[in-house]
């Protein structure tokens, strides 16, 4: 697998949409998650209590990330959203997070039916509103 | 607190080392709000939702999209399509979400991450286009995904009935056919309400 290229300063300055840092920069050029297949778009993720002194080689990206989940759950998606990257990029630096016990996770059932008693939990929540 | 072991009611496995305090993790569910360009999906989503809806990006390789990718926003490391959703806490254990489809059909892709494990769709008819929803009603009943057709009553627009929209979309008859008004909390509510209502009728209806 090809090394990417290094960044040079000068690459910060370059016009991306918006973004200085291209994004697979911000994964040190991984393309795949290691656990990519846990988190989904609704992927719960919290940060973990007992450590959230982030460890020195934890990139800016990945603190963002623990700070955003530590007072409640996030998913994945509004992770993405919140910290302005794509899913992708999510996913990869969410799966570092968790090989460091830095996040726990939750991911939904996606290839079962949600028990009757979750779809009638949502129904009554939905008339609440 | 339990840790490493399965959620009785929802059979999803918490990923957690042992002894580690965290916040409980709620399940979530989710809802795709499908239909043509303009319909009203992202009015709808932001009607009931928790949160002014949110804007997330996936990225699509060159493998999974066609030639014709112009819809899509170009950058040099592929097209990445934009997706809007909503949220709404049902409990602390338990949180919906509202994921709007791609405003063009053609990224499948993207259709098939949201389809997937989704309680079920509502597809949004816009009756001044009503033929722009025809992508959405076909996606869904080759996937069989419950769905049903929620018609935005925008003012100014001709007036339909429900039949006459079933007609036209030519759906099966266990499709419900819906009028709403996407920028009112208590309509969209409504819509999501008969959904759900549809689900666990026809849930119950199935004999195992």
């Amino acid at each position: 697998m090809p090394f990417p290229p290094t960044h040079e300063p000068a690459d910060w300055a370059e016009a991306d949409s918006g973004r200085v840092v291209r994004p697979y920069a911000i994964t040190a050029g991984r393309h795949t998650p290691d656990s990519g297949s846990e988190f989904h778009l609704t992927t719960q993720v919290s940060s973990v209590a007992a450590r959230r002194s982030t460890p020195r080689t934890a990139t800016p990206e990945q603190i963002k990330i623990v700070h955003l989940c530590q007072d409640r759950p996030l998913s994945v998606s509004e992770i993405s959203a919140y910290i302005d990257l794509p899913i992708n990029i999510v996913q990869i630096l969410l799966s570092e997070l968790l090989a460091e016990d830095l996040i726990v996770i939750r991911s939904p059932d996606l290839h079962h039916d949600v028990p009757i008693a979750t779809l009638e939990a949502v129904l009554n929540g939905l008339r609440a509103l | 607190m339990d840790y490493g072991h399965s959620d009785t009611t929802t059979a999803a496995p918490v990923t957690s080392p042992p002894g580690i305090e965290h916040h409980p993790l709620p399940l979530s569910v989710k809802i795709v709000i499908a239909g043509g360009f303009g319909a009203g999906k992202t009015t709808l989503v932001g009607a009931v939702s928790e949160i002014t809806p949110l804007s997330t990006e996936e990225r699509l390789t060159q493998a999974s999209i066609g030639v014709d990718n112009t819809d899509g926003v170009q950058h040099k490391d592929g097209t990445t399509v934009a997706l809007d959703f909503g949220r709404i806490t049902i409990r602390d254990d338990l949180v919906l979400y509202l994921f709007g489809t791609p405003g063009q059909s053609r990224f499948w892709f993207v259709w098939d991450d949201l389809a997937l494990g989704a309680l079920g769709a509502v597809v949004l008819a816009d009756t001044r286009r009503l033929a722009d929803c025809f992508p959405s009603v076909d996606y869904f009943e080759r996937r069989d995904l419950p769905f049903l057709v929620a018609v935005n009553c925008f003012d100014g627009a001709q007036r339909y009935q429900p039949d006459e929209v079933r007609h036209a979309l030519d759906l099966e008859p266990d499709v419900p056919v819906v009028l709403c008004d996407a920028r009112d909390r208590q309509s969209a509510k409504l819509v999501l309400v008969r959904l759900l209502e549809n689900l666990i009728r026809t849930r119950s209806g199935q004999r195992r």
